[in-house]
C-alpha cells in the first residue's frame, strides 16, 4: 500500500509569495495521478514537496501512512524522473542506473538465488557432519527467509539493471555515456534509473517536455505500458493536457497554486468545474461567448451571436432538475461540437484562417458580431467541393448541438451544472479523516 | 568597377595583415628575448657574471652542476618551494571547491553579503597586509628559519576567497543533478565527491595549476617572511640573493640556470594539462 495523502499543504516562499494554497488530495494506492496546469500554477512545487526537494510551509504529506514532512528524499521511498533527465554525464548508462543501488547501504533481507541456495544446502550438510548445528540452523534460516545484507551485491545490481534495460529497450546502450544518446534514449535511462530502486511512489516531473512531438507520443505509450509493469503509485506533472488525458487515472488541474478540479479525464472534459478547466482541457480550446440562458416553461434556450438555440438532451434536463431560471451566462462550446450547417438555420460566419491538420480542419471564423470561434471539422465529413470552398473569406453556416453546451456563471466562472466548489471538493475522503482521528497519531511523530 | 573595388579591399586587408604581423612579431621578440638570454646564459661556462654578449663563448653544464652541488643551498630552496606549493595546492583546491559548492548550492542567511564582502576584500592588493602578516608570523615564530610553515599558513588562509571561477562553473551545472542524487539516496558529501567533482575536471585542473603557481613563483612575501634565512627561503628569494651587488659577478649564470630549473616543472605541467586548462578557463562561460 502506498497512498499519498496531502493535507492542507501550503508553500510560501520568502517575500510572502504563496506558490501553493491549501492543497488537499488523497492519492490512492497504485493510482496514476497527473498534476496539470499552466506554468507557475504550483504543480511542480507540489511534486517537489512530495519528493522532499522543497520544504513544506504548512500542512502534512504522508506516504504509506507515514508523515514525511521532515524526512530526507532518500528516506521517503520515492523515485523521480526529471524533465532534463538529470543523468550523471560522467557515468555510463549502466553506472547511472547502478548509482542509487550502489549508494544504498541500508540493511535488508534479500532472498537467496537458486545457485546460492544449493551452495548453502551443501554447506549445511557439511556443518551438520561436523556437529556445528548452530551455524547450520542459521544457514537453513537464511535459505528459507533470506539473508541479511547491507546494500546490494554486484550480481543483484546487474540483475536489476538488465531487467530494467530489457523492459526499456536500452540494453545495447549500457556502456555508452549519456552524451552519446538521443533525448528519447536518455529519458529511458532516467526512467530506468528510477525503476531499479524499490520505491513506493514514482514521481515524474514533465518527463516528456524535452522531446519532439513524435517521440513524445511514442514515450507516452511506453509510460502507459511501464505503469502496467511497475504497478505502483505514480504522480506525474505536465503542462500538456494531452499527456494528462491519456495517462492519468485522475487529473488534478491547477491554476495559481489552487486546485481547480480533480477528476477522471472524462469528468474534466465533459463536466469541467469552471471556465479555466473547460478551456485548459481539450484542443483546440473551448469557444466561449457571453449570452443569456432563457427559460420558457420547461424548456431552455441560449442566444449566442443573436441566434436563439434550444438546449436539449441531458443538459436541458440537468438545468431543469436544478430549477435554474433565466440568467446571463458564459456559454462554452467545444470546437468539435460545432457542425457545418447546410440548411437555412445556423449562425453565418466567415472563415479567417483555415488550418489543415490532415485528419481535420481547424477553422478560425468570425461571426457577424465580430466574435471569434474555432470550428473543428473532420476532413472525411466534407465532399471535395466543400473542401475546395474552405478558403479564407468564405461565408459558411455553423450550428451547435445543445447536448454539448457548457454553462458558466459570468462572475464566478463556475459551471452551473457541476456542484463541486474549490473549497469543499477535494478535502480528504471522509473515511480517511475518520481513520486518522481514530489512530490519533502522536504529535511527536508529526513533528519529528 | 566591382573588380576594382574588390582588389582594393584585398590590398587593404593585406596591408592590414602585414602591419599586424610586424607589430605582433616585434612584441613577441621583446617578450621572448629575456627568456632566450636566460637560457643561453645558463650554459655560459666562461663568465659567471653579467656579460654584454648574448651568445656565450663557451657552452657547458657547469652552472647546473653547481646548483645541485653542496656548495649552494639551491636544492634546499627548491625543496622548500615544492613543499609550500604542494601543500598549498592541495589545501587551496579542496577549500576552494568546498567553498564554491556551498555558495553555489546552498542558500543561507548572509550568503550574499559574505560574497560581496569577500569580493571587496579581494580587491585590496596583498602587499597592503604584508607588514601586518609579517608581525603576526614573527609573533608566533613562523619567520626566518620557520618561514615554510608560515608561508603555507598565509597562502592557505586566503584560499576561500578565490571561489569565483569555480562557483561560476558550478552555477552552470543543473541543480537537478544534485536533486537526482538526493532522491537516489546520496548525502551532500557524496553528491559533492561522486557527482560534482568528477564533472569539474577542467576547472579542477585549472585550480590545481593556479594554486600551485601562486606560491611556486612568489617572491615578495617569501622574501619578507624568510628574512634572509638560507633554510627558510623559497627558490625565488634564494635566487634573488645571488643578484646582490656582492654576488652578481659570481652567480649571475647560476641564477639563470636556477631560473630554467624553476620553469621546467611548470612548463611540463602546462604542456600536459593545457587542454583541460583552456577548457577550465572558458568552460564556465559557455557550458550549459
Amino acid at each position: 500500500m502506498a497512498e499519498v495523502i496531502i493535507k492542507n499543504v501550503k508553500k510560501i516562499y520568502s517575500g510572502n509569495v504563496t506558490a501553493v494554497h491549501d492543497f488537499n488530495l488523497h492519492i490512492k494506492d497504485k493510482e496514476f495521478i497527473v498534476f496539470v496546469g499552466p506554468s507557475g500554477c504550483g504543480k511542480s512545487t507540489t511534486l517537489r514537496m512530495v519528493a522532499g526537494l522543497e520544504d513544506i510551509s504548512e500542512g502534512t504529506i504522508s506516504i504509506d501512512g507515514e508523515v514525511v514532512n521532515d524526512l530526507q528524499p532518500k528516506d521517503r521511498h520515492i523515485s523521480m524522473v526529471f524533465q532534463n533527465y538529470a543523468l550523471y554525464p560522467h557515468l555510463t548508462v549502466y553506472e547511472n542506473m547502478a548509482f542509487p543501488l550502489r549508494i544504498d547501504k541500508k540493511e535488508r533481507i534479500m532472498p537467496l538465488s537458486d545457485e546460492e541456495k544449493e551452495k548453502a544446502r551443501l554447506e549445511v550438510e557439511e556443518l551438520r557432519k561436523q556437529g556445528k548445528n548452530d551455524k547450520a540452523d542459521k544457514l537453513e534460516d537464511e535459505i528459507a527467509n533470506g539473508r541479511k545484507q547491507k546494500g546490494y551485491t554486484d550480481d543483484q545490481i546487474y540483475e536489476r539493471i538488465i531487467n530494467a534495460a530489457q523492459v526499456l529497450g536500452i540494453t545495447q546502450f549500457l556502456t555508452r555515456k549519456p552524451k552519446a544518446m538521443s533525448g528519447g534514449q536518455r529519458q529511458r535511462v532516467a526512467i530506468g534509473r528510477a525503476m531499479v530502486k524499490d520505491c513506493k511512489v514514482f514521481l515524474m516531473d514533465e518527463p516528456l517536455s524535452n522531446l519532439d512531438a513524435k517521440l513524445r507520443n511514442q514515450m507516452r505509450a511506453e509510460i502507459i505500458l511501464l505503469r502496467k509493469r511497475i504497478n505502483t503509485t505514480f504522480i506525474y506533472v505536465t503542462h500538456d493536457q494531452t499527456e494528462a488525458m491519456t495517462l492519468g487515472d485522475r487529473i488534478v488541474c491547477m491554476k495559481d497554486g489552487f486546485i481547480m478540479q480533480v477528476g477522471t479525464p472524462t469528468e474534466l472534459f465533459d463536466m469541467p468545474a469552471n471556465l479555466f478547466v473547460a478551456q485548459f482541457v481539450g484542443a483546440p480550446m473551448m469557444n466561449t461567448v457571453h449570452c443569456d440562458l432563457i427559460r420558457e416553461g420547461n424548456k431552455y434556450f441560449v442566444n449566442p451571436y443573436g441566434y436563439k438555440l434550444p438546449v436539449d438532451g441531458d443538459k436541458g434536463k440537468a438545468l431543469l432538475d436544478r430549477d435554474i431560471e433565466s440568467r446571463p451566462i458564459i456559454l462554452g462550446i467545444r470546437p468539435e461540437h460545432i457542425q457545418l450547417s447546410s440548411g437555412k438555420d445556423g449562425v453565418p460566419v466567415t472563415i479567417q484562417v483555415n488550418e489543415m491538420m490532415g485528419s481535420e480542419y481547424h477553422l478560425h471564423v468570425t461571426t457577424e458580431q465580430g466574435e471569434k470561434l474555432i470550428v473543428r471539422i473532420p476532413t472525411l465529413s466534407l465532399s471535395d467541393e466543400e473542401r475546395a470552398n474552405m478558403v479564407n473569406g468564405t461565408q459558411i453556416k455553423v450550428s451547435f448541438s445543445g447536448k454539448a453546451m457548457h454553462f458558466f456563471d459570468p462572475e464566478s466562472e463556475k459551471n452551473l451544472l457541476v456542484d463541486i466548489t474549490n473549497a469543499d471538493a477535494y478535502e480528504l475522503d471522509a473515511d480517511i479523516v475518520k481513520q486518522e482521528k481514530q489512530e490519533e497519531l502522536p504529535k511527536s511523530d508529526i513533528e519529528e | 568597377m566591382a573588380e576594382k573595388k574588390s582588389m582594393k579591399l584585398s590590398t587593404k586587408r593585406r596591408i592590414g595583415n602585414i602591419a599586424s604581423y610586424i607589430t605582433l612579431g616585434l612584441i613577441s621578440i621583446i617578450w621572448i628575448m629575456p627568456f632566450i638570454f636566460l637560457v643561453l646564459k645558463s650554459f655560459d661556462v666562461e663568465n659567471p657574471g653579467v656579460t654584454s654578449n648574448v651568445i656565450p663563448k663557451a657552452f657547458g653544464f657547469n652552472n647546473y652542476i653547481y646548483l645541485f652541488s653542496s656548495e649552494c643551498n639551491f636544492l634546499q630552496w627548491y625543496f622548500n618551494t615544492f613543499i609550500i606549493a604542494l601543500v598549498v595546492c592541495v589545501v587551496q583546491t579542496a577549500m576552494q571547491f568546498a567553498m564554491s559548492f556551498v555558495l553555489s548550492r546552498f542558500r543561507f542567511a548572509l550568503r550574499k553579503p559574505m560574497m560581496n564582502f569577500m569580493l571587496v576584500l579581494g580587491m585590496f592588493p596583498g602587499f597592503l597586509t604584508m607588514i601586518v602578516l609579517y608581525q603576526i608570523l614573527k609573533g608566533i615564530g613562523l619567520t626566518g628559519d620557520n618561514a615554510v610553515p608560515g608561508l603555507i599558513l598565509v597562502y592557505v588562509a586566503s584560499s576561500g576567497m578565490g571561489y569565483y571561477v569555480i562557483k561560476g562553473f558550478l552555477d552552470t551545472m543543473p541543480k537537478s543533478l544534485d536533486e537526482a542524487a538526493l532522491v537516489d539516496g546520496a548525502t551532500r558529501a557524496q553528491i559533492f565527491l561522486k557527482v560534482i567533482v568528477p564533472l569539474c575536471k577542467p576547472i579542477l585542473i585549472y585550480t590545481i595549476l593556479t594554486s600551485f603557481m601562486g606560491p611556486w613563483g612568489d617572491f615578495v612575501f617569501a622574501y619578507t617572511v624568510s628574512l634572509g634565512s638560507q633554510s627558510g627561503m623559497n627558490v625565488a628569494a634564494g635566487l634573488n640573493s645571488w643578484l646582490s651587488a656582492a654576488n652578481i659577478g659570481q652567480h649571475f649564470a647560476h641564477f639563470c640556470a636556477g631560473g630554467v630549473i624553476v620553469a621546467i616543472p611548470v612548463m611540463v605541467l602546462f604542456l600536459f594539462l593545457q587542454k583541460y586548462y583552456v577548457e577550465g578557463v572558458t568552460g564556465g562561460a559557455v557550458k550549459g
